[in-house]
């Protein structure tokens, strides 16, 4: 039921019809002259800010409409508010915005519903960007959070962030994942989730895109969870702390352990060389040691900064084909693919947000110690992907020689060896290093074995769970 | 940073009795961006007045008086210029070049309208900078005794580098000159004011008036979290009393006025939410925090320091009421200046500022959802002819 009445120009009631009366449980005489705006309840106070403006803004023709509250005597309703101003005035239609199964009641109700989840529902920050990816919405979390500040330190306020592209407030390259995901062509494929450092916070960050039947892709609704605090994260944080100073030490230390052992390896090769025969039997035994040794301390200190550095660099990451990464392994390692005849089958591999350096690495460790550690027949290797709760799991599987289930932790140790160098050269750092680029991925990396059979070294890539290029699971 | 130039010519005079800050004998109020802004939008967005001329011939007509005081005789029309771009950005303003004005181009580097804008307001593509285009009026006619017209054709606002103002010879417009009468604070004991014994107010005002808020190298004064300006009261009550009179002729003047409030509420919850989340606060404030409601007195003696007029508590129940004493305000003792005794209160900025505070203190929710919790009402008022101000502050039932 709509009521209407004519206003002056100075929105004073004028001829209220008998809906509009009984909406206000009032007689015409009472509400005649009466100012419409002085009806509006002050307590709805942004809505009467808003229609004001829009008043005082208007010109002939202009239609407004508000739901706002109306406060009159004892009677209170929230109204939807339909103002037009005509030649002599304006004209006002009103109707119940709650009246029982209206299509508008729901509306409303719903609305009202949403903002208090959003506001008091969740201790998350919540923004709602629309298509362009212009802030609609946030609740104070988010606001508080982010503390957006002018170039001269001070603070944005909400009304400032409206409208606002939130990529440019952030301007940090942390959320060109963000970007990405909402650059995809597929409105469904538009998701993320994954953890985002931001300034010095650990951000787990959802985006989640909002479809509207017919209208397709309106915006997209973005909550993060600040779990820097989270204990499990801080400790990890004191953890990586620690590791860090530990690396630091290990790099510096390897790194300037090079040049002494450079000389020592260099000078008694020279003694070996001039003076071979010369000295008796057991002189030339002695110095062949020393020169051994000084051989696998190099070879070892080379592996140290190898790992060290795994830890060290911050590698950029960016879409990454794996099958790329293996065919650059299997270039690297030609001479003794060659040599042993191995024969290397790869499935079909993901893109995976990664860098090409550290994964070529990785498969490279992996092919060179299954050629390895492969006797009495031709090296067989297969290299798989597949799905594992929305990260990919890699497998690289051999025909070795196998690892008994004791010694299975072991081999990602450092400097670990379960055989006589003599029988199988290297460092025991090759596996150790490898495991350092899969943690450094945020993934995780495991083995499992049948000694005499052969090995499956299994990993993941966890750290954008949505950087493949496959569809993403919906349900997910 | 060094020392603004004519800083002894601009230097800051504090009356310690009814708390007003003056330069070179103008009343100078200090408002941030938000309300300079928001009052701004509210002017020029109403649909049937000039609201842009009334911004541009108040800050004109306080300007010319302003900067005759702030200019020496023997100066040149040059030297005079420089004084005018001195005391913009002294002022916080923003830095204008009025080198080139003969030539018909003023430039602007930096803005307080501009960062206001940025800082408080959604974005818009259209120019801001009103107020400059006045100020350069008034400092032509000061500085050369022409009549100019002042447009500013490009602005930072719109992603220019620069503010560019096209000066034109224009006809002199009597909004320029303003009489005021002499209207005296009407004297009478102080009533009784409620106090905080853990708010040191006299060391408030002595720390904000000996705190130099005077433009940066860019003549902006980005403090308390907000960017600051000195505005003289004059501007302030001519625009405020030009707007509500132009809508009243349209039967729009309660309108009018409630928007005024709702400008200074706006203001006063985020004027001093910035404050109360500035360092500056954290340092001097703060640490006198004792009780539920030393927020408010802390927050009502920095806006005396502002210069927002001598009003004290005289009666406060936290989160519910609180009852504000003004005695001479700067609305109400300009009104009287400028017009005539009125039978409706004009203190708009600090009716709508007191229900602001409240709601920051004690409302719920977000600072936008504080808006409304609170309602004030001007109970009595010097442009009324009542002996002070008072307002009457209770929750939105």
């Amino acid at each position: 039921m709509i009521g209407t009445a004519r206003l002056d120009h100075e929105l004073r009631i004028q001829q209220p019809d008998a809906v509009f009366c009984s909406l206000l449980d009032a007689t015409a005489s009472e509400l005649a002259e009466r100012s419409m705006v002085g009806l509006l309840n002050p307590a709805d106070r942004v809505a009467v800010e808003s229609l004001s403006r829009r008043i005082m803004a208007a010109t002939p023709g202009t239609v407004i409409e508000e739901c706002v509250g109306i406060d009159w005597r004892t009677t209170r309703r929230y109204v939807r508010l339909r103002l037009e101003h005509v030649a002599d005035g304006w004209t006002v239609a009103i109707e119940d915005a709650l009246a029982k199964g209206s299509a508008l009641a729901s509306l409303v109700l719903a609305n009202q519903r949403w903002k208090s989840i959003m506001r008091d529902a969740s201790s998350d920050c919540m923004v709602f960007l629309d298509e362009t990816r212009a802030i609609i919405e946030h609740n104070t979390r988010f606001f508080e959070l982010m503390t957006f500040r002018s170039p001269h330190g001070v603070q944005l306020n909400e009304a400032a962030l409206r409208g606002r592209d939130l990529f440019r407030l952030w301007n940090d390259p942390s959320f060109d994942v963000l970007e990405r995901a909402l650059d995809r062509p597929r409105p469904r494929d538009r998701k993320f989730e994954g953890m985002i450092e931001f300034r010095d916070r650990q951000l787990m960050v959802r985006l989640i895109p909002t479809l509207v039947p017919v209208a397709g892709f309106v915006g997209c609704a973005i909550v993060i969870h600040d779990s820097t605090d989270d204990n499990l994260v801080r400790m990890a944080r004191q953890l990586a702390a620690s590791n860090a100073e530990l690396e630091q030490f290990a790099y510096i230390a390897s790194h300037d352990l090079q040049e002494p052992l450079r000389m020592v390896a260099s000078y008694t090769e020279l003694l070996r060389k001039r003076y071979h025969g010369q000295l008796d039997e057991r002189a030339d035994k002695y110095i062949n040691y020393a020169v051994e040794g000084a051989r696998r301390m190099q070879r070892l200190i080379n592996d140290l900064l190898e790992y060290s550095r795994v830890g060290q660099k911050k590698m950029p990451y960016e879409p990454v084909d794996a099958a790329r990464a293996v065919e650059l392994a299997r270039l690297n390692l030609k001479l003794l693919i060659a040599e042993k005849h191995a024969e290397i089958r790869v499935g079909e591999l993901p893109i995976v947000l990664s860098n090409l350096g550290q994964l070529t690495q990785l498969f490279q460790n992996l092919i060179g110690n299954a050629i390895k550690f492969t006797e009495g027949r031709t090296p067989t290797i297969e290299i798989t992907a597949s799905r594992d709760s929305g990260a990919w799991r890699f497998c690289v599987a051999d025909n070795g020689i196998g690892i008994e289930e004791q010694y299975l932790e072991r081999v990602f140790g450092l400097f670990q060896r379960l055989h006589d160098r003599d029988r199988y050269e290297g460092s025991g750092m090759g596996l150790a290093i490898s495991k350092r680029i899969v943690e450094r991925h945020g993934g995780r990396m495991w083995i499992t074995s049948t000694p005499g059979t052969g090995s499956q070294f299994f990993f993941t890539l966890l750290t954008v769970r949505h950087s493949t290029n496959a569809p993403i699971d919906e349900g997910a | 940073m060094g020392e603004p130039p004519y800083r002894d010519r601009f230097a800051l005079h504090y009356d310690w009795t009814l708390h007003r800050r003056q330069v070179i004998d103008e009343e100078l109020i200090i408002h941030c961006h938000h309300y300079n802004a928001k009052v701004q939008h509210t002017i020029e967005g109403a649909a049937k007045i000039d609201g842009k001329h009334i911004m541009v011939s108040s800050a004109q007509a306080a300007f010319v008086p302003f900067l005759a005081r702030a200019v020496r005789p023997t100066e040149t029309p040059r030297e005079k210029y420089g004084v005018a771009a001195a005391l913009y950005a002294y002022l916080g303003f923003g830095t204008i070049d009025l080198t080139q004005i003969e030539h018909g181009e003023v430039t602007a580097t930096a803005s307080h309208f501009v960062e206001g804008w940025r800082a408080g307001f959604p974005q818009r593509s259209t120019p801001v900078c009103t107020f400059t285009e006045g100020y350069v009026q008034a400092a032509a006619r000061v500085a050369a005794g022409r009549a100019v017209r002042v447009r500013e054709t490009r602005c930072m606002m719109q992603g220019h580098p620069s503010c560019k103002f096209e000066v034109v010879p224009g006809p002199l417009d009597d909004a320029l000159f303003v009489t005021r009468r002499p209207f005296e604070v009407p004297v009478g004991p102080n009533p009784e004011y409620a106090r905080s014994p853990n708010i040191d107010e006299q060391k408030i005002y002595n720390a904000l008036i000996e705190m130099p808020i005077h433009g940066d190298a860019q003549g902006v004064i980005p403090m308390f979290n907000v960017y600051l300006a000195n505005m003289p009261a004059l501007f302030y009550n001519l625009i405020s009393i030009r707007f509500v009179e132009e809508m009243k002729k349209l039967g729009l003047g309660d309108t009018a006025r409630q928007l005024l409030k709702y400008d200074a509420e706006t203001c006063g919850l985020n004027t001093f939410r910035g404050i109360l989340n500035s360092a500056e606060w954290d340092g001097l404030i703060e640490p006198m925090m004792r009780q539920e409601d030393d927020k408010l007195f802390g927050i009502i003696a920095v806006s005396n320091a502002l210069g927002w007029g001598n009003w004290h508590v005289l009666s406060h129940e936290p989160g519910v009421t609180l009852a504000m004493g003004a005695r001479n305000g700067y609305e109400a003792l300009g009104y009287r200046e400028l017009r005539a005794v009125t039978r409706e209160p004009v203190c708009l900025m600090l009716t709508g500022v007191s229900a602001g505070i409240m709601g920051l203190i004690y409302g719920e929710g977000s600072v936008p959802e504080r808006i409304g919790q609170f309602t004030s009402t001007e109970s009595s008022c010097i442009g009324c002819d009542h002996p002070s101000c008072r307002f009457d502050v209770r929750a939105t039932s």
